[in-house]
């Protein structure tokens, strides 16, 4: 391949069209069939990550709202007893 | 079509394709597996608008391009870790040229041709690929380049000239 002129140049370029082409690897089906199979796992797990989380967000939400909840009514009870007792002072004084 | 089909039809053409952008069999297998796990993952997608094999046309292409381009910032990254050089010019990639489809006695005379071609930009080694080394019609590069005819004539112009100076460059540095 000399480098010399235009002519030269069209030579270079008329040799390339003679590489010759090469058969893949026979275990290629094999890995791509494997990458396929890994990624889907990867996205099947990334899913269900996203699902555990939610449902952990969910159920703490849930948590946080009955002992909301909860305390508000241990409050009211609190306060009828008092209310109850004061009423009950009051009336005998 | 089913995958399996697509796959036996196109797997020898991705395959030759990203050996020419990469010229290395392991690099070249790597690329291939990539490019039909995308063609696996956008199938349903694919909508017929462009021949099938232009869509993996394509897809290879981009494939082989990102996969160069991720190995020389790595390469560059790694570099400047080590040496803490920045504007070191070192990081061209593929290093060593090692393509099977060239016959023994030409072997020289093609390294030196597919150095030169890795340094051009990869529009116009895409174009040299497509049409020296695959032997495609102007039309179909044009369709898989997503260009006209005329813009890829006259890349194809400046590919050459390119190519020519990054040749005599590489035998210079011989």
């Amino acid at each position: 391949m000399s480098l010399s002129s235009n002519q030269n140049m069209e030579f270079i370029l008329e040799q390339l069209g003679e590489i010759k082409q090469i058969e893949p690897n026979a275990q290629l089906a094999l890995k791509i069939h494997q990458k396929i199979q890994e990624k889907e796992n990867r996205l099947k797990r990334r899913y269900q990550i996203a699902v555990c989380i939610f449902l952990l967000f969910i159920s703490s939400e849930f948590f946080m709202a009955y002992k909301n909840f909860q305390s508000k009514q241990n409050n009211h009870s609190e306060l009828t007893a008092i209310i109850y007792k004061t009423h009950n002072v009051l009336y005998h004084e | 079509m089913t995958f399996e089909s697509i796959f036996s039809a196109y797997q020898k053409m991705v395959f030759n394709l990203a050996l020419h952008y990469v010229q290395q069999v392991e690099d070249a297998e790597e690329i291939t597996q990539d490019v039909f796990v995308k063609v696996h993952q956008n199938l349903n997608s694919f909508q017929g608008n462009s021949d099938m094999s232009t869509w993996i046309y394509r897809i290879a292409i981009n494939q082989s391009l990102d996969f160069i381009k991720a190995k020389q910032s790595q390469k560059r990254s790694l570099l400047n870790r080590l040496f803490s050089l920045d504007e070191i010019e070192t990081h061209q990639y593929p290093v060593n040229v090692n393509h099977p489809g060239v016959v023994m006695e030409q072997k020289e005379a093609y390294d030196l041709f597919f150095k030169a071609l890795n340094l051009l930009p990869a529009n116009q080694k895409t174009a040299l690929i497509l049409l020296k080394i695959e032997q495609k019609s102007q039309k179909e590069t044009a369709e898989i380049m997503g260009l006209n005819i005329k813009a890829l004539e006259s890349l194809f112009h400046r590919a050459k000239i390119n190519l020519e100076l990054k040749l005599k460059l590489q035998k210079g540095l011989k």
